[in-house]
């Protein structure tokens, strides 16, 4: 790793330390959300031909993909804020590459919100019955990682083009929340309707989902198609994100400085 | 003669933005082309949108040019690649590009390292000396008043101690202990280091002062470029000495040169005629103002035109 990576990597850790409510409404809002749907109205929100508590149970990789959603967000909103701080342009004079500038957002970020993921989903173990296994939270956090690098990618092209907080969030709302609810991350796709199977089955997030969930045994096996989604989206987002950043600053390549 | 830095050719940029309701296009840059050498120090000059951040920008290669080129140079006149360009060339913006929520150390620790040096704890401290906040060092920056920012930011920008130095508007928004401690600093590297190259913006007649070059851009166009007193005496048709009066109306410059701009008229002749005619208007009660055509009166007048008429085409 380039000391200009690193050091770039290592300034957004110290910006993530002083500023713990980041941290905290990222986590908080998860909590609060999942204690609402799993447990007060885990009445109303059973599964077919299971148990009230095994919704909890399903909620919560989807649950640790809410997190994983909105810590990528903070992730891109940092880069609106470096632009409006000036650093982003200090960052573009110097010599190092655009793909450098990409990584040095991309990587802390959403190894920060694959942390989150984690604690959500070591949380399986508190629950009786599911069967989890260490290597198995290994699993769907490596799948979490990779929803984390594709969402974020998608979080900074956006965050590119977007010159305010605002507008970025009002973006976001639309993308990023519906892609979340149509994962699966409420409701199995098994109940859905037609044309709504199909949309969820277009998502990325939805196969994300369905690996994170096989991992810790709260949804069945993720099969080959969903592990391959789940690590060909990143690759898709990283390229959408360099193709925006070279197309913002004309000829200037990721391997040019 | 030193050789060219740093060359622009046919600089067009044009940005869409919104007037009210309708998307109109405002061209930034058009076709603007030039040369700067090596050691020069150019002050680009112009009203307010007028197109000065737009060409630093394009210079630092911030921004790509919608039509033309910029070119940096070698000594042997060769295209250099864009990562050496970058290295020798540092950049202090109109807000600084400093994150508020680091100290000035991690901002300038951070800064030498997209630079690659390799002794950046001594540097950020040579740095900090030089404007004269190594005591802020571990302050965040989010805490420093404008000024100390502004300081800190041309720390940054000295991190890593580049030969070219482009500045937009450095001093504007500064306080007087802040602004000497920018010209002392400029004029310091200005006299340690002939080839270095300084090409800033400015409304300043301090900074226009350091300059050896100036460039007016006026609707995004080169309307003047050269010597400061070589504007100037274009400016003013060659006269020996002008005469600035405030007021416009009730001023009769008989058979003397004279130019309208904004509220002012300025009398125009060779040193003999301005003397006797502003003793005449003088003894009238008139208040007159006599100097030298120097570019500073110049840059003013042309100023007030360029203002003048932008009112006329509103």
């Amino acid at each position: 790793m380039s000391s200009a990576l690193g050091e770039l990597i290592s300034r957004e850790f110290v910006r993530i330390r002083r500023q713990p409510t980041r941290i905290v409404a990222t986590l908080g809002t998860a909590a609060v959300f999942w204690l609402l749907a799993a447990s007060g109205f885990a009445g109303s929100m059973t599964l077919p031909g299971e148990d009230t508590s095994s919704y909890s149970v399903y909620l919560l990789p989807g649950i640790a993909l809410m997190v994983v959603l909105f810590g990528t967000i903070f992730g891109a909103i940092g880069l609106i804020q470096d632009r409006h701080s000036g650093f982003l342009q200090a960052v573009l004079v110097s010599p190092v590459s655009l793909w450098t500038v990409a990584m040095s957002k991309l990587l802390p970020a959403c190894l920060l919100a694959t942390l989150q993921g984690l604690a959500v989903l070591a949380s399986v173990f508190l629950i009786d019955g599911t069967g989890a296994g260490a290597a198995g939270l290994i699993t769907s956090t490596i799948a979490l990682f990779c929803g984390a690098i594709g969402v974020l990618s998608i979080g900074l092209a956006l965050a590119w083009r977007i010159d305010s907080v605002a507008g970025f969030h009002g973006v976001m709302n639309i993308l990023l929340l519906p892609a979340w609810v149509l994962s699966g991350a409420m409701f199995p796709v098994a109940g859905a309707s037609g044309w709504l199977s199909i949309v969820m089955k277009a998502n990325p997030l939805h196969w994300v989902h369905g690996c994170v969930g096989s991992g810790i045994g709260a949804t069945g096996d993720a099969g080959a198609i969903a592990w391959s989604v789940t690590v060909l989206f990143p690759f898709a987002s990283i390229g959408l994100l360099l193709l925006t950043i070279r197309r913002s600053h004309g000829r200037r390549g990721a391997g040019d400085g | 003669m030193s050789s060219t830095l740093l060359r622009a050719e046919g600089l067009r940029q044009v940005y869409r933005t919104r007037s009210g309701r309708e998307r109109v296009r405002r061209v930034a840059l058009d076709g603007v082309s030039l040369d700067i050498r090596r050691g020069q120090r150019v002050a680009l000059v112009g009203a307010n949108g007028s197109g000065k951040s737009t060409l630093l920008r394009l210079l630092a290669r911030i921004e790509e040019p919608q039509g033309g080129a910029v070119q940096h140079l070698d000594e042997q006149g060769t295209e250099v690649s864009r990562r050496e360009s970058a290295m020798r060339t540092g950049v202090v913006f109109q807000s600084p590009g400093l994150d508020r929520l680091l100290t000035v150390r991690e901002n300038l620790r951070a800064q030498a390292a997209l630079y690659g040096v390799t002794d950046a704890g001594d540097r950020v401290r040579a740095c900090a000396e030089r404007v004269g906040i190594a005591g802020r060092l571990d302050d965040r920056v989010g805490a420093l008043s404008g000024g100390l920012a502004r300081r800190a930011d041309l720390a940054r920008a000295l991190v890593s101690e580049p030969s070219l130095l482009l500045l937009d508007e450095p001093l504007a928004g500064l306080d007087e202990s802040s602004r000497d401690v920018f010209l002392r600093l400029l004029r310091e590297m200005i006299s340690r280091d002939p080839e270095f190259t300084l090409i800033m913006s400015s409304h300043s007649p301090d900074e226009i002062r350091l300059a050896d070059r100036v460039i007016v851009l006026d609707a995004g166009r080169v309307a003047e470029s050269g010597e400061p007193d070589g504007v100037a005496s274009r400016t003013f048709g060659g006269c020996e000495l002008i005469a600035i009066v405030a007021a416009s109306g009730g001023t009769e410059a008989g058979s003397l040169r004279s130019w309208r701009a904004g509220d002012s008229t300025i009398v125009g002749g060779d040193r003999e005629q301005i003397e006797h005619w502003a003793l005449k208007q003088s003894r009238r009660g008139v208040a007159v103002e006599v100097r030298s055509p120097d570019f500073v009166s110049a840059y003013r007048f042309m100023l007030a035109r360029s203002n003048e008429s932008e009112e006329v085409a509103a």
